[in-house]
């Protein structure tokens, strides 16, 4: 057994004051006669003495004893230890996450001193017994139960620690139980962190580490003043200060800068990058702390994908704005003017894929057959597809649906005087109608993709309102998903990139220059090392920095009971805390003592 | 003391009960209890001379005509028995589970009943250290409300002076009758010019003397604060076997003194304890001793 929170049994000091209290109380003790003169004269019995100490002892104060006992044993909140035989089915989980590269306390780093105890493990347990499990931001089964001793240790021995962070004990717990199923009767979880896992059996090992000094943040952006501003903030959890230069470095320009952290502190400081050119930059430092990986971290800027629109009909200064209201988008807008006049060979248009438009937009014009791709269509007419007839005075009752398109619109606010009758493809979704007419509608066939707005957006109040951009970046959204933000911040290894809407991917290149496989339908890309990702495709080369989870530069975490003392079991078995049984005894001696005191007990105890 | 002093079912049990008194009564009203005078009823008493003014109805036209004397018949005169419940009610009284006032209440009540039940005028009197406001004897069961009332109504406090309160009733009450004293009679100031007082007087008294069990056979032991709970005197004290054998041998003692001069005085006396229950009281002590038949 053993106590989990020991101190509280200070408490225990509390029975003092209840024997004194106890006792002063007794020394007191009143007794009610009708006359005293029947008392007056008789000689006090010295026999009684010893009866007096007998009887102040006696079971009220026992049993209040007995409760303050069995509640302040039940607030140091005791713990069974269930020691197990060797079990015959063990798992090892070895913790590959970033900071496992760390050096040791003594030799090393940590991911070698943990392997070197579970090559121990393996080999003081039964053969074939024995479940590895290697476990970071995801947990995945090294070694399955089964495996011969030598196929666990080969397993053991190349496995290597990654970049990735910690992933949650949920996680890896349910690994473990999906491997393991009921077989396990123990689990050995070697890390260089505290870990709270809700399973029986289990026993962590934690491998302590060297100071660090790190870079925890790093983030750059563009300034009027400065070009690029880098801002950079260095952290210290070792006991001693640190002093060296942080170097950032653009494409063309270096800026150093001395720095100085004291113990157990963070800084902070910007630098200016006037000159550079270039997206991508990078922050280090000289620490010679035993882990590299944040020493050096990554940062990039990222440009808007361009977005090349083709226009008929007369300009809306309006729906262009609301077109290039986008930030994630440098929209190019293509004045193509009136379509019969600037189409040649008939109206035949051209594919869009293959003249390389995004979106085709016809304001009050009619285009022919031909055009294909995304089409907006304002007031406008798709030969064969959507025919505008005679106008009509719209229904004040405007009706909708729960539609992408409206999503943030006030439709009530809406006003439609008049709209034109309009023949639809019958597949079309009439997103907004006033009365039984279509004012907004879309659909979707193996050519197009198109969202037709039928009013003419000046006979509405459409233009003077939010909603006018509200609708068209809808559209946007609908008919081609917009990139990921330009500014994303800090990218972690092994969270996905979301590369979506940079157009038809040709190559990703990992930061050692190497091309990832697959890269033509990628939508997310799962980076595996700290540096700069580059996404080429028709739109440009995006890059994308990488760095190693700020979590892992974090010091070793130990328990409690393995703090100074690297490397032993922090929990050698399992616990069964049993504090609720105490407080119900303890709940049960005070109902006994008011029993006893109230019923059993003569008053002469009292 | 809120709750029920008695209950029906107990007065049921009493139907039978009814007060004895020795001797002929002086009371002034019709009741069940033969009178020293004499007076109207079925029971022939005695002849007497012819005086003016004497009701013809009584004249024996027999002997009249037989002797030529003119005689009246008297009867007996059939009176009823004023009875008196003197209740100590001082602070002593409080002691006891039940307390000795709740069980000298109950029993006042049950006495009250077979009063008024036997045609008998009945009134209640507290008193401590001197007679409190009470119910005077009144005849009838609406009586019985105002006794049960004031009954309910008394509360523990004050001194005990048992000779004084006594002293107080003989000088507040203006006829003779049954008086019965009902308290612990603990009083080192004395009790027995009262009673003397009391049968002075005529009245026929009886004594019940009410003590709880922890009185009669204290528990206590160890050191103790002894508190008198009427003048919250203390005296601290280590109680053994052998200061407990001193106490009941000394209250004992008091015992025997009061029973003693009730004795002289042919005074029925009764020691209850406050767990002795009233049935058996009544029906078999009272009866015994011939209060009641």
């Amino acid at each position: 057994m053993t106590l989990l929170n020991a101190p509280a049994l200070a408490l225990l000091a509390l029975a003092a004051a209840v024997l004194l209290l106890y006792f002063l109380r007794s020394r007191s003790r009143r007794h009610d006669v009708s006359a005293l003169y029947l008392w007056q004269g008789l000689q006090a019995d010295a026999e009684s003495r010893s009866a007096t100490f007998r009887e102040r002892v006696d079971p009220p104060l026992l049993l209040q004893l007995l409760f303050l006992a069995l509640l302040v044993f039940a607030l140091a909140d005791p713990a069974a230890i269930l020691r197990r035989p060797q079990a015959a089915a063990t798992a090892i989980a070895v913790d590959v996450s970033a900071s496992m590269r760390a050096a040791a306390a003594t030799r090393g780093t940590r991911f070698e001193a943990a392997i070197d105890e579970a090559l121990r493990r393996v080999d003081a347990s039964v053969p074939a017994s024995t479940l590895v499990v290697a476990f970071a931001r995801h947990a995945s089964v090294v070694a399955a139960l089964g495996a011969t001793r030598d196929d666990v240790r080969e397993a053991l021995t190349t496995l290597r620690p990654g970049f990735e962070g910690d992933g949650t004990e949920e996680a890896l717990a349910a690994v473990l139980r999906a491997a393991g199923g009921d077989r396990l009767e123990r689990v050995v979880v070697l890390t260089d962190r505290a870990l709270q896992l809700e399973i029986p059996g289990v026993e962590v090992w934690v491998a302590d580490g060297r100071d660090n000094v790190a870079i925890s943040a790093f983030h750059v952006r563009e300034t009027e003043s400065d070009r690029i501003a880098a801002f950079v903030r260095v952290a210290n959890s070792g006991d001693t200060a640190w002093s060296g230069r942080v170097i950032v470095s653009g494409e063309t320009e270096l800026a150093s800068v001395p720095l100085a952290v004291a113990a157990a502190a963070e800084e902070t400081l910007t630098l200016a990058l006037p000159q550079t050119q270039g997206l991508v930059f990078t922050a280090s430092i000289d620490a010679d702390d035993g882990f590299d990986a944040d020493n050096e971290r990554y940062a990039a800027l990222r440009r808007p994908v361009e977005y090349h629109v083709r226009w008929f009909g007369e300009p809306d200064r309006f729906v262009l704005a609301a077109l290039r209201a986008d930030p994630r988008r440098e929209v190019i807008v293509h004045f193509a003017g009136d379509a019969r006049a600037a189409l040649p060979e008939g109206g035949v248009a051209v594919a869009a894929a293959e003249a390389g438009y995004d979106l085709t937009v016809a304001n009050g014009a009619w285009l022919p057959a031909s055009i294909d791709g995304n089409i907006l269509l304002l007031h406008a007419t798709l030969e064969g597809t959507l025919e505008l007839g005679e106008t009509i005075a719209a229904s004040a009752e405007l009706r909708s649906i729960d539609h992408p398109l409206l999503e943030g619109i006030d439709v009530d606010a809406l006003r439609v005087p008049e709209l034109s009758r309009v023949e639809r493809p019958p597949a079309a979704e009439v997103v907004l109608a006033a009365g039984d007419e279509p004012v907004v509608l879309t659909w979707e066939d193996a050519e197009r993709h198109a969202v037709a707005v039928v009013p003419d957006l000046l006979r509405t109040n459409l233009p003077i309102s939010v909603d006018l951009p509200l609708l068209i970046g809808n559209v946007l959204e609908l008919l081609s998903r917009a990139p990921a933000p330009p500014t994303i911040g800090w990218n972690a290894v092994g969270e996905p990139l979301d590369v979506s809407g940079l157009g038809t991917i040709s190559a990703v290149r990992d930061p050692r220059g190497g091309t990832i496989a697959g890269h033509a339908s990628l939508s997310v890309i799962v980076p595996s090392e700290p540096g700069v990702y580059w996404v080429e495709s028709a739109r440009g080369r995006f890059p994308f920095a990488v760095n190693v989870p700020a979590g892992e530069s974090e010091p070793s975490a130990p328990t409690a009971e393995a703090a100074g003392d690297p490397g032993v079991m922090a929990h050698a078995a399992t616990l069964l805390p049993f504090w609720t049984v105490l407080v119900l005894l303890a709940l049960a001696a005070l109902v006994a003592e008011t029993i006893v005191y109230h019923r059993l007990l003569p008053r002469r105890t009292r | 003391m809120s709750e029920d002093l008695i209950d029906t079912e107990f007065l049921k049990r009493l139907a039978n009960l009814r007060f004895i008194i020795a001797g002929r009564r002086r009371g002034h009203l019709s009741g069940v209890h033969v009178s020293r005078r004499a007076g109207v009823s079925l029971e022939f008493a005695d002849y007497r001379a012819y005086c003016p003014g004497d009701d013809l109805r009584y004249v024996d036209w027999n002997v009249y005509g037989r002797l030529d004397r003119v005689l009246v018949k008297s009867f007996v005169h059939e009176v009823d028995l004023p009875v008196t419940l003197l209740v100590d009610t001082s602070a002593s009284m409080r002691l006891g589970s039940p307390s000795k006032l709740r069980y000298a209440a109950r029993l006042a009540a049950a006495l009250a009943y077979l009063g008024l039940r036997g045609l008998d005028r009945v009134g209640v009197y507290p008193f401590a250290d001197r007679l409190g406001a009470g119910v005077p004897p009144r005849h009838g069961m609406r009586q019985m409300g105002h006794v049960l009332r004031l009954l309910q109504s008394i509360s523990p406090e004050g001194t005990t002076r048992i000779d004084e309160s006594l002293m107080q009733y003989v000088a507040h009450s203006r006829e003779s009758g049954l008086v019965l004293v009902i308290g612990d009679m603990l009083s080192d100031r004395g009790y027995e010019e009262g009673v003397s007082r009391l049968l002075h007087r005529g009245d026929k008294v009886v004594v019940i003397q009410v003590l709880d069990r922890e009185e009669l056979a204290p528990s206590i032991e160890g050191s103790v604060r002894l508190t008198e709970i009427e003048s919250l005197g203390h005296l601290e004290l280590v109680v053994g076997r052998r200061t407990l054998a001193q106490y009941r041998h000394r209250l004992q003692e008091e015992i025997d003194r009061l029973q003693r001069f009730l004795e002289g005085q042919r005074v029925p006396g009764f020691l209850v304890s406050t767990d002795t229950s009233l049935h058996e009281l009544l029906h078999q002590r009272f009866r015994a001793a011939g209060v009641l038949r």
